[in-house]
């Protein structure tokens, strides 16, 4: 066969690897720099909480979560009716969805 | 939170713990070959499966597993919650109109498929002897079975059963969603529900504490057949593909065979019955989307819709 045909090469196991080691280790630093923060400012203001989900979300997009009733999820409705006619997107995360069988 | 996602009995499967550690990944990467064993005896497009096995033999006695015992015991229960509108008894009229593959083969032949004659008894609810004292059963002559998602639900009740010794779990079975209630009160496993008209958008979003969704639709496997649009919903009642505005039906329920029975039902009964079908059972809530784009509520879906 003399055709001039470009393979592109399959990703291997070991780029999925480095992906995750990359993010695993991106994860830490946040981690490390919530904690580096949280014990400068013990000497001088009271503690505060450190959101590193909501900071590794930033950057890496949302992650699944369960909803809770608490903090910055949204009150479960109380409504019989919901208005669910205009079809925007949740800005929630679902975890998975219900649809037709693919 | 620990995940799974593979793909089994024609759909892609998400299972998902609200564990973290060696015990919740154990549990979850178990999941994949408990799907294969239940699609080797359910799966009507596997030669060699024990459903297949099990029609080709009908008119005589045969042994089955427990799982197949199971299976047609869950399907007679079917049956009577949906008075005869679910049924496994139906693979005739599938074949009948085309759906005599999977639905990949079917969506890439998009061919003309001819029309069979129909005979009245491939459209029978199910009539099964069963000798529980030797396990074996006997299928009137000609009569074969199509489990469908009545097999899909009962799989992802029975494996968030098991995943629930564990931890709060959910079992994503291509659609039909089972859930263990998380720990810690006033938690709830979000599930969107898709839009059928923008299958990258959502219509709402469900908080799940222990309950179960399932989807019913004919927005994706449908073809055509002398000329008619065809999809694989059949009405028992006329033989033929549900005809009525519903394009999909979503419906919550204490399990996931249950959901999935109380969606198809809505389905095929369209809006108007479908809706009173919904409302006279409180256990169950429901959502259907019509051709048009229009969304109706149960009276009590509204309860497990997420808003602002």
């Amino acid at each position: 066969m003399s055709g001039h045909r470009s393979r592109r090469r399959k990703p291997g196991p070991a780029k999925g690897v480095k992906a995750l080691i990359s993010m695993s280790a991106l994860a830490g630093t946040l981690i490390g720099w919530g904690w580096f923060g949280r014990q400068g400012l013990q000497n001088s203001t009271p503690p505060q909480p450190v959101d590193v989900r909501g900071i590794v979300e930033q950057i890496l997009g949302e992650l699944p979560r369960l909803l809770t009733n608490s903090g910055s999820a949204r009150r479960r409705s109380s409504l019989r009716s919901v208005n669910v006619s205009g079809r925007g997107s949740s800005s929630l995360f679902p975890i998975t969805r219900t649809q037709s069988s693919r | 939170m620990e995940r799974i996602e593979f793909r089994a009995m024609g759909s892609h499967m998400m299972a998902a713990l609200d564990v973290d550690g060696p015990r919740a990944r154990l549990a979850l990467a178990e999941i994949p070959s408990w799907f294969e064993d239940w699609e080797q005896h359910l799966s009507r497009f596997r030669p060699d499966s024990e459903l297949n096995r099990l029609n080709r033999r009908s008119g005589n006695w045969v042994s089955v597993s427990p799982v197949m015992w199971e299976l047609l015991n869950v399907s007679g229960t079917v049956e009577r919650m949906s008075a005869g509108l679910v049924t496994p008894a139906l693979q005739g009229s599938l074949e009948a109109f085309g759906y005599d593959r999977s639905f990949e083969m079917v969506a890439t032949l998009d061919a003309e498929f001819s029309l069979q004659a129909i005979q009245p008894r491939q459209l029978s609810r199910l009539e099964i002897e069963m000798d529980g004292s030797q396990r074996r059963v006997r299928m009137p002559a000609g009569t074969r079975l199509d489990f469908g998602g009545i097999a899909k639900g009962w799989a992802a009740d029975r494996a968030v059963e098991r995943l629930g010794a564990v931890g709060a779990g959910l079992v994503d079975a291509g659609g039909d969603v089972a859930t263990v209630p998380p720990g810690d009160p006033g938690t709830a496993w979000p599930v969107g529900i898709t839009d059928p008209h923008a299958p990258q958008e959502l219509i709402g979003l469900l908080a799940l504490q222990g309950e179960a969704v399932a989807t019913s639709g004919r927005d994706v496997h449908h073809w055509r057949q002398g000329g008619k649009n065809r999809h694989h919903i059949i009405d028992p009642r006329t033989g033929e593909p549900a005809e009525n505005h519903v394009l999909t039906a979503t419906a919550i329920a204490p399990t996931a065979l249950e959901a999935e029975v109380a969606a198809k039902c809505a389905l095929i009964l369209g809006e108007a019955e479908g809706l009173a079908w919904l409302d006279a059972r409180p256990e169950y809530a429901g959502l259907m989307v019509l051709d048009d784009g229009s969304t109706i509520l149960s009276k009590t879906m509204g309860s497990y819709l997420w808003s602002e």
